[in-house]
């Protein structure tokens, strides 16, 4: 077979040195986390009350990285694209999921994947915090029975931005990036205004 | 630690950061075909957990057998592993950068009580919410959002309208 | 906490800004990314049609589905209203078209059903040439999973032991046993018959339209 990736969808190593990759690209996303400064949790609330947007700028930086890459690297024939997985749609449940996640973003301060990378960095709020998420988690298996209906509704299988809008992928990716850096210039004006108006630097 | 005595260092520049996060993201579709996440372990965790205290339970629930394979040990899963990396790449970054201390971050008009319990109780919040819309800011947002997945898109809009919604109500706590 | 004094290096920046852009702009001119040529072998394909490991039974999906096989995709092709008064939990809906694009793994084992399963052989025949290998068809479509999965008909003399593992299958599902009095003819239990269940010419002719 010639190289293909992905390349554990070709075949190329076997499930347990999936699990190996897994650990190393772990340690790479709780480095780039802990260095955007996401394992504060006042850092990452600031976002919130718009005096610091990081949260916003390093997601939609990785976004934008990670979707021209995935797109080149499958133009030039390097990754079957449609071996890639795309999370399936259930867009009500996802909406109202949103807006739960939202809430408990703000009140508890961390993300999951923040949370661990605050725990190991010795935020006590942040373990906290991680319990609580297995408790949340723990309260919706229960009730999973009754959500169940709900879970599974509104469902799209495999559904993109560009089939929605009638889009070719191509044009859609660009629109996102388009989309993305006027956003960061937009930051970096409301960051700027923030530090202005209150004199003292909070940044 | 050797780094408390230093003071921290600054944090990277965002954008960065953020092409960092996106390489190893790409990194992960390239190898794996798939993206990261991090609620699905804990997910599994609490799945192997309900199994060890009642097997019955467990398989009676379509949500939790749903993570527990048969085949394998359910710990024995991508998203366990990745975020034991986490674990240990954030801690890594944390040295390195002199920042690991033993503290509670908070704002200055919060008790310490308070904080543990906001942080409990949204810990709640966001574990429930994460299992509704089936994946975290990882999962969801950084991976469909990169594969344009319409539902990871839609996931992303109504975190930031409701955490901006609900801001005001807690800034105690923060600012 | 964060003294980030902001050390800015707006060239760098820009310069990443300004790549990231004319790579979105050239995005729009570039063909979308498709999926890689696949050969299929025609012989195998005939091959494995004619030796019926193209197909699953009812109950072999239903096992499949209660053992939560992590790469199981189940795949309705019928139309929406028909999908939303009734499809086999965990089912995904897509049209042929869109099942053409979706986005499957050849590690996915896929099981494509529909009413009868006429529908379904045609979507499974475009999955085989997208080169998914573990595709199979849901014999005898929705129609045998009702018969035999959902509510199984069985004889008032079918020995308990049967009973009991036919409907607990049926309960997991939803579904119940349906009992009727003995008749001359043994029943086999749903499952280890591929016989189709009897019905009036009328729905049969309906079912032969697969969709």
């Amino acid at each position: 077979m010639d190289m293909s990736a992905p390349f554990y969808q070709f075949g190329l190593f076997n499930e347990d040195m999936s699990l190996v990759v897994a650990f190393v690209t772990g340690i790479g996303f709780g480095f780039f986390l802990e260095r955007a400064g996401f394992g504060s949790a006042r850092k990452l609330a600031a976002q919130f009350y718009l005096t610091d947007l990081t949260v916003f700028k390093v997601m939609f930086t990785a976004i934008v990285t990670a979707m021209l890459g995935i797109f080149w690297l499958s133009w030039l024939g390097f990754v079957d694209y449609s071996q890639v997985s795309v999370p399936a749609t259930f867009l009500l449940p996802q909406l109202v999921g949103g807006l739960i996640f939202g809430i408990g973003f703000v009140v508890g301060g961390y993300c999951p994947g923040t949370s661990c990378v605050a725990s190991s960095t010795g935020k006590l709020d942040g373990g906290v915090h991680l319990v609580g998420m297995i408790f949340g988690i723990v309260l919706f298996g229960e009730l999973f029975p009754v959500l169940e209906g709900f879970y599974y509704s509104t469902s799209f299988g495999t559904f993109t931005l560009a089939q929605a809008f009638g889009l070719s992928h191509g044009t859609m990716v660009f629109l996102v990036v388009a989309a993305a850096l006027g956003g960061f210039i937009l930051a970096e004006r409301i960051e700027e205004w923030h530090v202005n108006r209150s004199q003292t630097t909070i940044s | 630690m050797m780094s408390l005595s230093r003071s921290p260092q600054p944090y990277w520049n965002p954008y960065l950061a953020g092409i960092g996060l996106g390489l190893v993201l790409l990194g992960a579709f390239v190898v794996m075909g798939r993206g990261l996440g991090a609620s699905g372990a804990f997910t599994s965790v609490v799945a192997y957990g309900v199994q060890t205290v009642s097997p019955e339970h467990a398989q009676g629930s379509t949500f939790y057998r749903e993570y527990l394979p048969a085949a394998t040990h359910p710990l024995a899963d991508w998203l366990v592993f990745e975020i034991l990396g986490v674990i240990v790449g954030g801690f890594a970054s944390g040295v390195l950068a002199g920042r690991v201390r033993k503290s509670i971050d908070r704002g200055p008009r919060i008790s310490i009580s308070g904080r543990m319990f906001f942080a409990f109780f949204g810990g709640i919040i966001m574990g429930f919410g994460s299992k509704l819309a089936r994946g975290c800011t990882s999962g969801q947002a950084l991976t469909g959002g990169a594969l344009l997945s319409v539902g990871s898109w839609a996931f992303m809009l109504t975190v930031f309208i409701s955490a901006y919604a609900v801001a005001y109500l807690v800034r105690k706590q923060w600012t | 906490m964060s003294t980030d004094p902001k050390p800015r290096s707006p060239k760098a920046l820009r310069f990443l800004a300004l790549g990231a852009l004319s790579l979105g702009f050239f995005a729009i001119f570039a063909e979308s990314p498709t999926p890689f040529t696949v050969t299929v072998d025609l012989q195998d394909l005939a091959g494995s049609i004619e030796k019926e490991e193209d197909h699953f039974s009812a109950s072999e999906l239903a096992h499949l589905i209660m053992r939560r096989s992590n790469r199981l995709r189940v795949i309705d092709v019928r139309d929406t209203a028909s999908f939303e008064q009734y499809h086999i939990p965990g089912a995904a809906r897509y049209d042929l078209r869109s099942l053409l694009r979706a986005r499957f793994t050849p590690k996915d084992t896929i099981v494509i059903y529909s009413d009868g399963g006429i529908h379904a052989s045609q979507a499974w025949f475009l999955m085989k040439m997208r080169g998914l290998e573990n595709t199979y068809t849901l014999l005898g479509g929705l129609d045998f999973w009702k018969d035999q999965v959902l509510h199984p008909s069985l004889s008032t003399a079918t020995p308990q032991a049967i009973r009991d593992s036919v409907g607990r299958i049926a309960a997991f599902f939803g579904g119940a046993i349906e009992e009727y009095p003995e008749l001359r003819q043994n029943s086999t239990p749903p499952g280890h018959s591929h016989k189709p269940p009897v019905r009036s010419e009328r729905e049969r002719e309906r079912t032969r339209d697969g969709c």
